[in-house]
């Protein structure tokens, strides 16, 4: 159990954005064929679209996913932490993010300067949130634990993240 | 010999010189600026259609574009707004209307504290603000979609397409700053 949180620990994901969690679902996100393992690197321009996400879990559970990025606008001086990707809750178990109500579309990485990581976060629903959730106002110093507190989402139960940097001008779109 | 052909000689002289002399020296700042932006053209023409663009440095240049993006969300906005007495006792477009010009004004906001990166030569800061500003349009589309029967309207789409080019063309020039 430990052991398998211990890349979230290493890349700070826990302690920068997390608190410590025992994973009780599993969730698999691909940007085309790649699988995202934790601390991968991903080109910006091979996350334009919104990954393919399959989760666990029965489909009368309800899960909420959260993609964020704390390393905004830079690692090394992360004034606007955290930066939100995408937001989507009432996913049933079992399905993908479609399936779900978005309540912050997905935005792609565009790290202007730095290593920035880009992490999944699911948690299971007690109860259907769609209705109780407002968009932010801002996608800029969102707080993933606070945000998980108004929800009464409680800790999260899978999480994933990856590295991506800004291409050189050639290769982006 | 010399005589007959003289004429001729000093004829095409004339002409090579005079084509030699109309060729510029250098590209402005402004072209090789937007050359590297997505847009050249519109780069090029709200640059060139504000004064004090041809004494700006590339810093300058990116906040004349912010500026014009400013103008831009705002006017969106206000248009926005004012469509709201048409829409009378149509309650859920009334809401979707009223959202979609708060968007607007945030992304007004973002440019406005781009501004203040690029006095500062927070040029990261000044790229995240930007890429907000051109988000928030976004956010007003989906609001028009996730909308049971209402309809995108073309010209908020037209305002859209507008301010997020806008944006790309600053994003572009701050890639330089950057550099």
């Amino acid at each position: 159990m430990a052991a398998s949180v211990d890349p979230l620990v290493v890349g700070r994901v826990i302690g920068d954005v997390l608190d410590m969690f025992i994973p009780t679902a599993n969730m698999s996100v691909y940007f085309g064929p790649k699988h995202i393992t934790n601390g991968c690197e991903i080109k910006p321009s091979a996350a334009v679209n919104p990954p393919r996400v399959i989760i666990s879990g029965n489909s009368n559970e309800l899960y909420t996913l959260v993609m964020t990025d704390p390393d905004a606008p830079s690692p090394s001086e992360p004034n606007m932490r955290e930066w939100v990707h995408w937001i989507v809750v009432d996913i049933p178990g079992g399905t993908n993010p479609s399936k779900g109500k978005e309540i912050l579309q997905y935005m792609e990485p565009r790290p202007p300067v730095g290593i920035h990581r880009y992490i999944f976060v699911l948690f299971r629903q007690n109860s259907p949130v769609g209705m109780m959730v407002q968009q932010p106002p801002s996608r800029a110093n969102f707080s993933t634990r606070m945000f998980a507190g108004h929800l009464d989402l409680g800790l999260p139960v899978a999480t994933v993240y990856f590295n991506a940097q800004k291409e050189p001008a050639s290769r982006r779109r | 010999m010399a005589k007959p052909t003289s004429p001729i000689f000093f004829f095409l002289l004339v002409i090579l010189s005079s084509t030699l002399l109309s060729v510029k020296p250098n590209t402005t700042i402004i072209e090789t600026t937007c050359k590297t932006t997505s847009y050249y053209a519109l780069c090029v023409s709200a640059l060139k259609s504000d004064p004090r663009s041809p004494t700006a440095d590339t810093k300058g240049l990116a906040a004349i574009m912010v500026g014009v993006g400013v103008k831009n969300a705002t006017a969106t906005a206000t248009y926005i707004t004012g469509n709201l007495t048409s829409a009378a006792n149509d309650t859920v477009l009334k809401k979707v209307l009223k959202d979609c010009s708060e968007k607007y004004t945030l992304a007004a906001d973002s440019l406005r504290l781009t501004i203040q990166d690029l006095d500062d030569e927070a040029y990261d800061y000044a790229y995240m603000h930007v890429l907000a500003a051109e988000d928030y349009p976004n956010v007003c589309r989906n609001i028009f979609r996730r909308a049971k029967g209402l309809v995108y309207p073309a010209e908020i789409r037209r305002r859209e397409v507008s301010l997020r080019r806008i944006c790309g063309v600053v994003s572009g020039i701050l890639d330089r700053l950057a550099e």
